[in-house]
């Protein structure tokens, strides 16, 4: 038995596994790994970006919590054959907390594409997933909910056994606006789009709830109950709900809790109504139509960085487009120029500009919660990259992206020549200068099939030339037309505050 | 009005050395060209002068098209992703350290950044930006951007621009009016060929660009082609459901094979009369293949003035380069004759 098939078989001896099926356990053998992490090491920073899901061998594994003010806390501790780090595999969302080894310590380490896959289609082990997150975190995670934030994580263990896990297929809508509202959500895993109708009666876009944002708060308010907008799920979307009868349930003997939460419920309240009709500096400036449209429908408020052409230096000679070719071996632009055009009056800088179609790193990413292959990730600051070796060229990303900006290359040529110095690559001379070397095989390894799947194609998108000493746009634009800039220069700063919601501690 | 492309200090660098020459010239009492009152050291030096300048001007020729060809040195720098993170994850170690007060001072924060990049192997690809920080007095961040170690093409262009323009003047100065000789007369007229048409390239890049969004009409040259290769999706998946030759007569109407508005409303007509009881699918289609015809017909109006933009170029880059190659001949001969 060679070391990868005793890794596995110890795997399989762990009551998580002990009921996978022979393909699942095939899958298990293959993608798992181990990790050894030596005591006192922090292998995962509060707020980093990850996908995996781990399960302690051996060792011991503290998480720690620090919040705003600077308080550090430890949040659980985890021994032989207990796991962490669900949540994150679910939604590839920021960790909410730092891990430390604390001894030597020996980890079986799932992506989150491999997570996905026994989580979605291996009943067992999701209930057992499940089951521990209901002992162990339910309780803090609840917390992220502003309506239930300033609770002792004593008290919200009272509501464990009333939470209900839902799946919601994309599409479905979770609450409608005008029905009556009766319970408290928190977004596991997935995105939801909130919606309310206009004075006309037509349905406009507020906003975006993606994993560990909640809503509900409208079901605390007597006699005010009903659901304020429409949320639906966009992806495939996991769910906690809390009725409102168990919260009062549970606190029925402790009235100042209730007083406390009805307060909060109606702070928040208040702020969701505010953020369709005015702003929160009742002296600041007021938006345009336009740029409402532009800072909600298109994201780019809540993106990282927006590519723009000022259409006053522009002279559409294509010298961006053909950069951005001749940059990517594969042929295929990653920029387009087809975009959202900004006025003068639309925006702060006063010129007439474009926001181009390349990727806007958005916070809601439509592409990562369509992903099932764990192909696309955040970085460390933010930006949204494509795994380019998990990917298998379903399309589903590009499907997923509301912009346009992904597209499929062709699949990947199992023979790639390896690299030649800048001097081969010369014309006439360069075959003279420096032989170009001869092509070496690929291993099976890195030729792109994962997943048991033939791989149809290879999803790109902009990566701002990764790796390069320019980006090739912005670099070779004969006019400085095109720039790449945050939206807070492009849209006054003031106007930023109507994009995101903030909730404010109730006194 | 496009200023930017002016906003240079070679404009001043060229400026200077036109002048100079110029007041060398009055100075001396020197003509421009051979002539009875000529200077053959400032003709030599009007001449070298003018050969650095098309040196100069045609560098930025050769560094648009290396990038566009896909031959940039720069792209040998090329560091692979693990090591730009592990840069990153560096760097914001780093700015814990800055806002712990350990790092105080911008240069230090400079030098510990430029260490991490070195330490990673991404100097060359990366620099770091040390800036205020919101947040109090000596609040620093640190921001890595790229190296561009040949410099933007925006720059090179003022190069081209500035010193493209003093090498009409110095041409002058250096060949005079009207030069003696058959070969000098043509060299001469191309270098001002050269010369004006360029001058007409400065005046519609500058003035351009408003010109051009403003006949957009907010549909520009891309998204015209999108809307039309759209339409015509839709136009042939619509046109599937009829019999082959009603189809072919509706895919002739959408080829816009110079169909007027006439005689396409006689053409659907016709159809019309000969399917009456797909009446409502038949107009439907009709409506949608005008807007195609619409489209497309705005989509040829927008190339057509995208390509009148652009016609200078094909007289000022052949001439460009026949002038080089009689550079070169005019410089050998006067070396070895």
């Amino acid at each position: 038995m060679d070391s990868s098939e005793a890794q596995a078989s110890s795997l399989l001896e762990l009551p998580l596994f002990s009921k996978l099926t022979k393909r699942h356990q095939a899958s298990l053998a293959k993608f798992a790994q181990l990790r050894v992490f030596p005591a006192g090491t922090d292998f995962i920073r509060q707020g980093e970006y990850t996908s995996d899901f781990f399960i302690v061998l051996s060792g011991i594994v503290t998480a720690y919590r620090t919040e705003k003010g600077g308080k550090t806390e430890i949040l659980d501790q985890f021994t032989e054959n207990e796991w962490f780090g669900e949540l994150s595999a679910l939604s590839n969302q920021p960790a909410m907390a730092r891990y430390k080894a604390d001894l030597p310590c020996v980890l079986a380490v799932l992506d989150g594409a491999l997570f996905k896959e026994l989580y979605s289609f291996a009943p067992d082990f999701k209930k057992q997933v499940d089951q521990i997150y209901r002992e162990r975190s339910l309780a803090q995670h609840l917390r992220v909910v502003p309506l239930l934030k300033g609770l002792d994580k004593g008290l919200l263990s009272t509501l464990r056994e009333a939470a209900r896990f839902e799946s919601h297929p994309k599409d479905s809508v979770l609450a409608a606006q005008g029905e009556r509202a009766s319970e408290i959500v928190l977004v596991r895993s997935g995105g939801l789009s909130k919606t309310r109708k206009n004075v006309e009666g037509a349905e406009e876009l507020v906003g975006y709830l993606m994993a560990n944002s909640s809503f509900g708060e409208w079901a605390f308010l007597d006699g005010e109950g009903d659901w304020k907008s429409t949320y639906k799920a966009l992806v495939p979307t996991e769910t906690l709900a809390l009725p409102i009868a168990s919260i009062q349930e549970a606190f029925a003997g402790q009235p100042e809790i209730i007083d406390r939460l009805r307060k909060t419920a109606r702070l928040i309240a208040a702020e969701d109504q505010g953020i369709d009709t005015s702003l929160y500096d009742v002296d600041g400036p007021e938006a345009t139509d336009e740029q409402l449209e532009i800072m909600v429908h298109s994201e780019s408020i809540k993106g990282g960085e927006a590519l723009v052409i000022d259409l006053e230096k522009c002279v559409r000679c294509n010298a961006c487009v053909e950069s951005c070719v001749a940059v990517h071996e594969d042929g295929v632009p990653r920029l387009s120029k087809k975009g959202k055009r900004v006025s003068k009056e639309g925006n702060a800088l006063g010129k007439e500009l474009s926001l181009t179609t390349s990727c806007y790193s958005c916070e809601a990413p439509g592409c990562m919660m369509s992903c099932t292959y764990g192909a696309i990730r955040r970085d460390s600051h933010g930006l949204i990259r494509f795994v380019w070796d998990n990917c298998v060229g379903c399309a589903e990303c590009v499907k997923g992206c509301p912009y346009d900006v992904i597209r499929l290359t062709a699949p990947p040529d199992p023979e790639v020549a390896a690299a030649t110095s800048w001097v081969s690559s010369l014309p006439l001379i360069g075959n003279l200068l420096a032989p170009p070397q001869e092509s070496v095989p690929v291993p099976e390894a890195d030729r792109g099939y994962h997943r048991e799947q033939v791989v149809q194609g290879k999803a790109v998108k902009c990566d701002r030339c990764e790796g390069l000493p320019f980006e090739a746009c912005v670099y070779n634009c004969p006019c400085g037309a095109i720039e790449r800039m945050s939206p807070a220069l492009i849209f006054d700063q003031s106007l930023l505050g109507m994009a995101t919601n903030h909730i404010e501690e109730p006194q | 009005m496009n200023t930017t492309l002016f906003r240079s200090r070679h404009s001043l660098v060229a400026s200077i050395i036109v002048v100079g020459l110029f007041v060398i010239a009055q100075m001396g009492g020197i003509s421009f060209g051979r002539g009875p009152h000529s200077d053959r050291t400032f003709i030599l030096l009007s001449g070298w002068i003018a050969l650095v300048m098309l040196v100069v001007v045609a560098a930025y020729v050769l560094r648009k098209y290396a990038h566009r060809g896909g031959y940039s040195p720069e792209k040998a720098f090329k560091v692979d992703h693990a090591s730009l993170e592990k840069a990153e994850n560096d760097l914001h170690r780093l700015q814990q350290r800055i806002r712990s007060g350990a790092l105080k001072t911008p240069a230090l924060i400079g030098a510990e950044a430029q260490n991490i990049l070195k330490k990673n192997g991404v100097q060359r690809v990366n620099r770091v930006l040390v800036e205020p920080a919101p947040g109090g007095e000596n609040a620093w961040t640190v921001r890595m951007v790229p190296t561009e170690p040949l410099g933007r093409v925006a720059r090179w262009m003022h190069v081209h621009v500035f010193y493209g323009t003093a090498f009409g003047a110095v041409l002058l100065m250096h060949s005079g009016f009207i030069p003696g000789s058959a070969f000098g007369r043509t060299l001469a007229g191309l270098g001002y060929l050269v010369f004006v048409t360029g001058l007409i390239g400065i005046f519609l890049w500058a003035r351009g660009p408003r010109w051009l969004t403003a006949r957009e009409h907010d549909l520009s040259i891309e998204e015209a082609s999108a809307l039309h290769a759209s339409l015509g999706r839709k136009r042939a998946e619509a046109v599937s459901v009829f019999s082959p030759e009603v189809a072919a007569r509706f895919n002739r109407l959408g080829g816009g094979l110079g169909v007027s508005g006439s005689q396409q409303q006689v053409i659907i007509d016709d159809i019309l009369d000969q399917l009456p009881d797909r009446r409502v699918e038949i107009q439907d289609l009709g409506a949608l293949i005008t807007q195609e015809m619409l489209v497309r017909r705005e989509l040829r109006a927008l190339q057509r003035v995208r390509a009148s933009f652009m016609a200078w170029r094909i007289i000022h880059i052949p001439a460009a380069l026949l002038l080089t190659g009689m550079v070169a001949v005019h410089v050998v001969s006067i070396w070895k004759f």
